[in-house]
């Protein structure tokens, strides 16, 4: 049979838009054209008169049929507002494209026409556009009656921040500004929405990364319960954290089920850039309390984060602002931290989880610092790191913010880094290139990634193994497959608990049956691979138990190898499928031990859920594993034209157990390519109108396989003693480390010139910017 | 002010492919206006599904790239002719132009994928008037002409003066653009184009200069540029100031000078004018080190 990898790669997957239904219709959303308006009329005369327009949906529709968007998160110790939010707008816009109308036709063509005919009539505001300007007093406001443009808000401290500060040498000061980004998997979202009469229930295929969430949030929206929603996942072209967001669904769910027929909804790319998720932009005002002797004391920030229209409903990524600061400390000791944040509301479309999960805020935050230090104090940036790296002995080291370090080694990691970078030859070549005018630069981001969050849904995993009938095993763990290969780690880890050949294990196809599936948080490695260990390892138990019973053997005489129970004694054997049979049918359970009838264990299926004893026993480690990478880029910069080329990458990881080589590489080079893109390239622009420039992919530029360095890839390996295999979760650490280790290079290649880098992405235009302004004479 | 929509759909169309030149130029005859080109479709495709060309009013659309009579690369006593439904690709492998003229093939290497570079065509790329077009801005400092061909008529304009401004072209609405002609010159040529990351990106600015010498003077050069104008331009006084000279250290300063001066580059999302300004200089002072090796 074919596997799920082999179809998805000769482009047999069936993804959302491949479904079709008898009697079909199809959904188009109509969005506002203005940033920030008031709606006066809206006109559907001309469009409903169109010949194969079913309906369309607008604010006055959705109030009468559905509840507000569920909030995901609250918090009793934030500032936390949560706007009511309905999936179309009822009076006011609040960001360019959002939806207005839902248009429901016979065909994609017709819906396109009738949308194009739909006249509203619009009362401009003045957008809320620039960060800063949006918490000024004067500002124009999102919520009226927030009387502000501030949706969250905390001052949080930890550690001894005025002892630190008094410790200190001298201060530094720091600004970091990263501009709005996000992740664009190559399928943006959509869905097929259908409702059964026979079985009543509102069936939804999705492209969604969490069928469970989805379900939830579409029973709140539509006032129904639970078990009457289904979803489905089809297959799924990437997600990054970007489909985790449910609320235009809802317009379709509830479609269908007023058309009685089923709808599809497939966005374009541009309308997925336009009104989907965005993330960072982020801006940093900081002081570090610094020894004369590289020592980093403590820090003091204000974080502004602009979350465009707002994040609590149509997602919560408010909620990332809390791991942005307690990230912060990264590998290092530190005794004081103080962060005032703000989630700020303006007219952009609305913030979403992408790959980071603020975790990479205060990540990056903090290796800026960590090069700045140098800078300030004329030392090698290498030497600040080791003078303030945790050493491995001191784990599980709790961190001030209350994390608590599950293993690791940081100092062999950044070593094998600088071995494997060379970075004696690059030294030597920086002298002789800056003889001849060109400027090459070297830098290094080490991260330590939280991952597997023990809050809210996240920390919900159940995995069930069975043998079947038929001799085979059937694993179901809530780690859906959107490519990034959690079906093959799933069976991988089956098949090497239970002794199975990996083409005898079935992996079932998430949907919102399970008790609770996502991909979020980096959370695979640690919650449902957990789980799954753990009910792996019960099955084989009891195959071993039922096996010494058929085969009147002792349990402790068998083991398994290739799908056979066998004695280690003496010649005796049976296969997975017999002993299926025997379990079954015949002689069936009857012909098992007598204890075993008596304790009910008749059954070849179990069941186990799981959650981190690092969060239980620590609650403010809300997160339960630390995986740690180095990065370390050379690169040059023409400064002529501001242009930047990458030599060398270098990146060494520690994931603790890896269960496949391949899969974690994976997820290391995409997340490298994405890091770069961010560093160099990518930039969600809104102009004074707060209208999105960069809204296809010619302007939002994703870095392409010729964009891409040579990357040197070493692993490390420090097993996590809080999961079930020595498992860490790593899916969002190469994000991090290799955003800032490009901006940290490319500083250094400016230092000549006395350039501090304070903001991204670095665009060739920054960078000549930068160069003409510096003090020495380029020319 | 347009809604936003974010469709994929392109609406009811009228849709003629014709298999000859005759059934084009009949077709363009009689339909006049309202009749939008389509050759690869890697340019209009998207403008419609972005709304930018919307098709809601009866746009009839010609599909020229069935049409045999198009499909020629040939040297001749003119020069090099290709025909205008040649694709980039095409450009790019044929040995004839890689022989005869090495500046129009490194400039058409760096449109776009290779995916488009398999569906667009040389004559789309400058029909489209994109003032960032690269291919148009090799054949600017190639001094190539265009064939426009109508029912019953045929002239060729000097691409010099096709460009009206972004999109726009000397092109009649009866007439199809059938072939480019680049005149047999020997010299030596360059082409460099900035992008905001290394591949398959659209040109911020990009410049392609053509020299000719003789008894070590320049005898002859030609300077284009694209993306700093509504069209691609020449840059005809930085071209004055260093025919009938050397190329030396003062007027090459002097050249980076006049450049920044002729041009009146746009602000937009991609770059600022004053970027594109200081590149023309950048990139010109690149050019000319690299054709003369100073």
């Amino acid at each position: 049979m074919q596997t799920r990898e082999e179809k998805i790669i000769s482009g047999k997957g069936i993804y959302v838009d491949d479904i079709v239904m008898p009697n079909m219709a199809y959904c188009l959303f109509v969005g506002s054209a203005y940033a920030h308006a008031n709606i006066k009329k809206i006109d559907l005369q001309q469009a409903l008169s169109l010949p194969g327009i079913i309906t369309i949906l607008t604010g006055k529709e959705i109030l009468e049929a559905m509840n507000p968007l569920p909030p995901t998160f609250g918090s009793s110790d934030w500032l936390w507002r949560t706007p009511i939010v309905y999936p179309l707008v009822l009076d006011k816009a609040r960001f360019y494209g959002e939806p207005i109308a839902a248009v429901i036709a016979e065909s994609p063509d017709i819906a396109s026409d009738a949308a194009n005919l739909i006249d509203i009539e619009y009362d401009p505001l003045e957008p809320v556009v620039d960060l800063t300007k949006a918490i000024e007093p004067a500002s124009p406001l999102l919520y009226e009656e927030w009387g502000d443009n501030i949706q969250i808000h905390k001052k949080v401290e930890f550690g001894d921040v005025q002892r630190s500060f008094e410790e200190a040498d001298r201060i530094l000061k720091v600004s970091w500004r990263e501009n709005r980004a996000s992740g664009f998997p190559i399928e943006a979202r959509g869905c097929v929405a259908f409702y059964d009469k026979m079985t009543e229930i509102l069936n939804v295929w999705s492209s969604t990364q969490s069928p469970s969430r989805a379900q939830y949030y579409l029973a709140q929206a539509l006032k129904l319960p639970m078990t009457r929603v289904k979803i489905t996942m089809a297959d799924v072209g990437g997600g990054f954290g970007n489909k985790l967001n449910w609320w235009k669904e809802t317009v379709v769910a509830l479609a269908a089920i007023l058309i009685g027929r089923p709808v599809k909804w497939v966005e374009s790319k541009r309308e997925f850039i336009v009104t989907g998720p965005h993330q960072r932009d982020v801006l940093w005002k900081g002081e570090v309390a610094i020894k004369n002797d590289g020592t980093i004391l403590g820090i003091r920030a204000k974080l502004l984060v602009d979350l465009g229209v707002e994040s609590t409903c149509r997602e919560g990524a408010a909620r990332t602002l809390a791991p942005a600061c307690q990230a912060i400390p990264n590998a290092y000791h530190l005794k004081g931290l103080e962060v005032d944040v703000y989630g700020v509301v303006t007219n952009k479309s609305f913030y979403g989880a992408y790959r980071g999960f603020g975790k990479d805020k205060g990540i990056k935050f903090m290796e800026r610092i960590v090069q700045m230090t140098a800078r300030e104090l004329h030392m090698d940036p290498v030497q600040i790191r080791k003078k303030n790296l945790i050493q491995k002995e001191e784990f599980p080291y709790e961190q001030i913010t209350g994390y608590v370090y599950d293993s690791g080694n940081y100092e062999a990691l950044l070593e094998k880094a600088l071995e494997l970078g060379n970075l004696p030859y690059w030294e030597k070549e920086k002298q002789k290139r800056r003889e001849q005018d060109r400027y090459l630069g070297v830098g290094i981001g080490i991260t330590v990634e939280p991952a597997g969050l023990g809050t809210s849904t996240n920390a919900l995993t159940m995995a069930r193994v069975r043998m079947t009938p038929d001799g085979l095993i059937e694993v179901e763990a809530g780690q859906p497959d959107i490519g990034q290969g959690s079906t093959i780690t799933r069976r991988k880890i089956a098949a090497d608990i239970l002794g199975v050949k990996m083409d005898h294990i079935e992996v079932k196809r998430d949907n919102s049956d399970m008790v609770f599936t996502a991909v979020f948080s980096s959370r695979g490695a640690v919650y449902p691979t957990s789980a799954l260990a753990k009910a792996a390892k019960l099955l084989r138990q009891r195959i071993i138990s039922f096996a010494a019973d058929f085969l009147n053997e002792s349990p402790s005489n068998l083991d398994i190898k290739e799908s056979v129970v066998y004695s280690k004694t003496s010649h005796k054997e049976i296969t997975f499928k017999e002993l299926a049979r025997k379990a079954y049918f015949s002689p069936g359970p009857i012909g098992l031990g007598t204890e075993k009838k008596i304790n009910h264990e008749v059954v070849l299926d179990v069941s186990a859920t799981w959650f981190s004893p690092n969060t239980a026993r620590h609650p403010k480690s809300t997160y339960t594993t630390f995986c740690a990478g180095v990065d370390l880029v050379v690169l040059e910069i023409d400064k002529h034209t501001g242009q930047v080329n990458i030599l060398k990458y270098v990146h060494v990881h520690d994931a603790g157990t890896v269960i496949d080589e391949n899969i974690v590489d994976g997820q290391i080079y995409g997340g490298i390519m994405q890091g770069i893109g961010e560093a160099l390239y990518e930039e969600l622009v809104y102009n004074q109108k707060g209208e999105l420039l960069s809204n296809s992919y010619s302007d939002y530029l994703i870095p392409t396989t010729l964009d891409s360095p040579n990357v040197i890839v070493e692993h490390l390996c420090t097993p996590s003693p809080f999961t079930e295999l020595g498992t860490k979760g790593m899916g969002e650490a190469p994000i991090i480390g290799s955003k800032v280790a490009v901006i940290n290079a490319i500083e250094d290649a400016l230092s000549p010139l006395g350039i501090v880098v304070t903001e991204s992405p670095a665009t060739p235009e920054r960078i000549r910017g930068w160069i003409l302004e510096s003090k020495e004479e380029v020319e | 002010m347009r809604n936003f929509i974010g469709s994929r759909s392109i609406s009811k169309i009228s849709y003629f492919c014709p298999k000859s030149l005759t059934e084009a130029l009949d077709f363009l005859d009689n339909c006049k206006e309202n009749v939008k080109i389509l050759a690869g479709g890697t340019d209009v495709i998207p403008a419609v599904r972005s709304g930018k060309l919307l098709l809601i009013d009866n746009i009839n659309i010609l599909d020229i790239k069935s049409i045999d009579e198009l499909k020629h690369i040939v040297f001749e006593e003119e020069g090099l002719r290709i025909g205008a439904t040649v694709t980039l690709s095409e450009v790019i492998e044929s040995e004839i132009v890689k022989n005869n003229c090495p500046l129009l093939k490194k400039a058409i290497d760096q449109i776009g994928s290779m995916q488009i570079r398999n569906w667009a065509t040389i004559g789309g790329n400058i029909c489209n008037a994109s003032p960032a077009a690269d291919s148009a801005v090799s054949l600017l400092a190639l001094d190539a002409s265009l064939r426009l061909q109508s029912k019953g008529k045929s002239r060729l304009v000097p691409i010099n003066e096709f460009f009206v401004g972004p999109g726009k072209t000397k092109l009649k609405s009866d007439e199809l653009l059938t072939e480019i002609i680049i005149p047999k010159r020997n010299g030596n040529s360059t082409f460099i184009k900035l992008g905001r990351r290394n591949a398959f990106t659209l040109s911020l600015i990009s410049i392609a200069v053509f020299v000719q010498m003789k008894d070590n003077v320049i005898s002859d050069i030609k300077i284009a540029l694209g993306a700093v104008a509504p069209t691609p331009i020449r840059a005809q006084n930085t071209e004055k100031i260093l025919i009938g000279g050397k190329i030396t250290e003062e007027n090459l300063k002097t050249a980076v000078q006049t450049i920044k001066e002729e041009i009146n580059p746009i602000n937009d999302v991609r770059a600022s004018s004053e970027y594109r300004r200081d590149m023309s200089g950048e990139l010109l002072r690149k050019a000319l080190i690299n054709l003369f090796g100073i």
